[in-house]
């Protein structure tokens, strides 16, 4: 586990909070609940005319429409809106990347601001993983074809949520709202577990 | 809840993504230094606030983050149509065709 990942937790943890470790270690679901490791995150605001350029200079197809998500190696891109991409890599290359679209600058006028450590990356893996999402999220997730992603809301909170696959969901939070997020993720999967244990009853 | 056409994201989707954002079609006057202050106070502050269909702003905030025009029933609350700024407002024709 990364230092910034720690370091949101243990301040978790002193305030007391649910999300805390000790409390995280007490709570077993049926979904796999734990934090991705931290990436290299940009947000890519361009002309949707010169996303090819784009696309060279990242190194990988940055998807057109919305929705759209794309991975092939450490890189991946997630389609936001008409003109708005996230844009991710391993950490270690964050100052090449930052390097090679401010050479890009010159030929196609964009806006890239990393965001990085603006928000942390949740691994939510279980064959419950839709059921967990629906006690939270106003929008209907069937509809969200595998592979590819969206930006929503959890509990009122802004989130973005990538479908890896019908059992596999990622989600994005920003750091601030993570203690409530994390906290309503947990409290969910307990439900989970009480559902199954009056099912059997 | 109310279920919201987003013209961007061609979906129709929860209310609670999106945010209202006033009335529609109110051109921001080219150079208001030559504005009297009654028209300065038109353009900032008078709205139609009709009984019936009101064009108005809105934006998909929590999904493609684009704003975009509706045509709603401030009675019924019914959308009636939704489009991507910079289109010019639907006819009464259409909006006609629309409402039946
Ligand atoms: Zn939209």
């Amino acid at each position: 586990m990364t230092q910034t990942i720690s370091n949101t937790l243990n301040m978790m943890t002193k305030i007391g909070h649910p999300a805390g470790s000790q409390a995280i270690a007490d709570m077993k679901g049926p979904v796999d609940i734990a934090f991705n490791e931290t990436c290299a995150r940009f947000n890519l605001r361009i002309d949707p005319a010169n996303l090819a350029k784009a696309s060279k200079t990242f190194g990988l197809d940055i998807p057109a429409s919305i929705h759209g998500y794309a991975k092939d190696g450490g890189r991946s891109a997630l389609c936001l809106g008409p003109d708005d991409w996230n844009i991710y890599g391993d950490e270690a290359d964050k100052d090449a990347i930052a390097k090679a679209f401010a050479d890009l600058y010159a030929d196609a006028a964009h806006s890239l601001s990393d965001i990085s450590d603006r928000q942390l990356s949740i691994s939510l893996k279980g064959a419950q993983v839709a059921d967990l999402l629906a006690m939270a999220c106003p929008r209907d997730l069937s509809q969200l074809a595998v592979g590819s992603g969206t930006r929503t809301l959890f509990d009122s909170v802004e989130v973005l949520l990538i479908k890896h696959s019908d059992e596999h969901f990622e989600m994005e939070v920003w750091r601030s709202f993570l203690p409530h997020v994390w906290a309503m993720l947990q409290l969910g999967n307990q439900e989970l577990v009480i559902d199954e244990v009056l099912n059997k009853a | 809840m109310l279920m919201i056409h987003c013209p961007h994201c061609e979906e129709t989707l929860p209310e609670l993504e999106f945010a209202y954002a006033g009335e529609a079609h109110i051109d921001r006057p080219v150079k208001p230094s030559d504005l009297s202050d009654e028209e300065w106070r038109d353009f900032l502050f008078i709205r139609s606030n009709p009984r019936g269909q009101h064009f108005e702003r809105w934006r998909h905030v929590h999904g493609c983050a684009r704003f975009f025009n509706a045509v709603r029933d401030t009675v019924s609350d019914q959308f009636l149509t939704t489009y991507k700024s910079g289109l010019p407002r639907p006819t009464e024709d259409e909006l006609k065709e629309l409402a039946r």
